[in-house]
């Protein structure tokens, strides 16, 4: 593993310390710290079941962590995703990512009324137009009917909706043909290097990964079990052994 | 022609009433996935306290009208705060069978309690309207049908438009088609259920003291809407709420239609036929379906 001299300096932006969380007294993930700087891309993975999802649904503040403290800007989040959308962060979930029942344009407004303003939610509009055109060509249709991409980036649209922070993504390219998935973190590299914005993605398809991230944290049953940079893991023959 | 005609009015009549329950007990029952069988023991209790109010006690109606539109709104609301979520705390796993057994219980033991405070064979009625009305062709419309029928179609486009117009309307849909999800987005989905309840206690509330302005208010007053609004909310399933009016009126039409042709009997019977013929077809369509796709493959 890297030491961590190597790994990037910056402002922690988020901060998550000593976490141990999980389903009904049960702990999926036991005391995790982990931190994201501001305009940092870092990755998560691990084998499933590992307790990636866990991790992403706590930061979220989905699952209450039941010992240690999630800190973002300085400040504890709670366990309170309406809290969490107004201090900019976002979550994209792995699977049933947008309410299929409903039209293209009522997912986006949905979204939208998480924006601070109006002349926000325009703005965040316009770029999400400019990433992904093809879900403005859909506007009337049933986000059902949509394909897997489309339907994935929609999802993220939404997600930008409010202008996020950080985006915490669940497995994007999951179900994606691989072209697909390539349009899909080449949004999210668009996103990082020229808005600035901090992601944490958990994913399983590394060498997409790779390409958007500066650090991967490796976590195997529930506990950290390392950190790399995404220098040194390009550098590697194969991945069996993270898993 | 004037008996089919005041048929027709007295189905119409009816199919209003069917349409806003059934349209109140789908929306509870799509968006919340709770089986809430005590809409009929508020839309009931609505219809008795305020003819009693108004009977008994001498309050006016307006009063009377507002007595019981808080009853029934509350008690549906304290139903889903006190009972529902507590049954989801404790076995959340057996919701829907949980909810689906202590709503009948509230509904014995309501109906029971009603019977108790307002003596043991408690009839009231309320006077809403005037008790003539109109007459087009020889064909008698009583105010007060018209007046159910104008409240319903009101309560209906309202329903309409809440969910298909406005913000409140996308958070119930997003809630029903994910509700984890809709939280990912900063919608409250217990906080959009308590709305429903309260939206469709309401309407319960307003159906059941226009009933016991037609008729007479009593605790079992209930009893029957509730099949009525099972049965329009699950053909209506998946459609527009004024479509859901449509059913509801069609519905009420058959049945007094079939009530005046082969009496009452057999005007009891339609609601079961046609929940019956609904229920084996869509069990039916998709069987034949893979049948006609096993037929085309073979060849």
């Amino acid at each position: 593993m890297t030491a961590a001299a190597d790994l990037p300096a910056g402002p922690p932006f988020l901060q998550v310390v000593d976490v141990t969380a999980g389903y009904r007294g049960r702990a999926a993930i036991r005391g995790i710290s982990i931190d994201v700087g501001q305009g940092e891309a870092v990755g998560i993975i691990g084998h499933n079941g590992a307790g990636k999802t866990t991790l992403l649904k706590t930061v979220f503040g989905i699952i209450p962590p039941s010992s240690g403290h999630i800190m973002f800007r300085d400040k504890v989040q709670p366990a309170d995703p309406l809290a969490n959308i107004r201090d900019g962060l976002a979550l994209v979930p792995a699977d049933r990512f947008v309410f299929a029942s409903l039209s293209v344009r009522d997912n986006l407004q949905i979204a939208r009324r998480n924006a601070l303003n109006a002349a926000v939610a325009d703005e965040s509009e316009q770029a999400s137009r400019e990433l992904f055109p093809v879900v403005w060509e859909r506007m009337g249709q049933l986000a059902g009917s949509l394909s897997g991409g489309e339907r994935r980036m929609l999802s993220i649209a939404m997600a930008l909706m409010w202008q996020p922070s950080l985006l915490l993504l669940d497995e994007p390219s999951v179900g994606l043909a691989p072209e697909l998935a390539e349009r899909v973190f080449d949004a999210l590299k668009f996103l990082t290097q020229s808005r600035g914005m901090s992601i944490l993605c958990v994913e399983q398809n590394l060498p997409h990964l790779l390409g958007i991230v500066d650090r991967v944290y490796i976590i195997r049953d529930g506990l950290l079990a390392g950190e790399e940079t995404a220098a040194s893991l390009l550098e590697r023959d194969d991945y069996w052994d993270l898993f | 022609m004037t008996a089919y005609g005041f048929v027709l009015v007295s189905g119409i009549t009816a199919g209003a009433t069917y349409a806003a329950a059934g349209a109140a007990f789908g929306m509870v029952f799509f968006v919340t996935g709770r089986f809430h069988f005590a809409f009929g023991l508020f839309y009931g209790a609505a219809g008795m306290v305020t003819a009693w109010s108004a009977s008994f006690l001498g309050w006016p109606v307006p009063l009377s009208i507002l007595f019981g539109l808080v009853v029934g709104t509350l008690g549906g609301v304290g139903t889903e705060l006190f009972v529902y979520r507590a049954l989801d705390r404790r076995a959340a796993g057996l919701t829907l069978l949980g909810v689906f057994v202590a709503s009948l219980g509230l509904v014995v033991a309501g109906e029971a309690t009603m019977g108790l405070i307002f003596d043991q064979l408690p009839t009231f009625n309320v006077t809403l309207v005037p008790a003539d009305g109109w007459r087009v062709d020889g064909i008698a419309i009583p105010y007060i049908s018209a007046t159910e029928f104008g409240v319903c179609w009101v309560l209906l486009v309202s329903l309409f438009l809440v969910t298909s117009r406005t913000h409140l309307g996308r958070q119930m849909r997003a809630v029903e088609a994910n509700p984890e999800l809709a939280a990912n987005f900063g919608i409250n989905p217990k906080r959009v259920i308590l709305i429903v309840f309260a939206i469709i206690s309401l309407v319960g509330a307003a159906l059941g003291i226009l009933e016991a302005g037609a008729v007479t208010a009593s605790p079992a007053m209930g009893d029957s809407i509730i099949i009525y609004a099972i049965v329009v909310a699950f053909l209506g399933r998946g459609r527009s709420i004024l479509t859901v009016g449509l059913i509801g009126e069609a519905l009420g039409i058959v049945e007094a239609l079939v009530g005046y042709q082969f009496g009452q009997l057999l005007q009891s019977l339609v609601v079961f036929v046609i929940l019956f013929i609904f229920v084996v077809g869509v069990a039916y369509v998709p069987v034949m379906r893979r049948v006609r796709l096993r037929r085309r493959t073979a060849f």
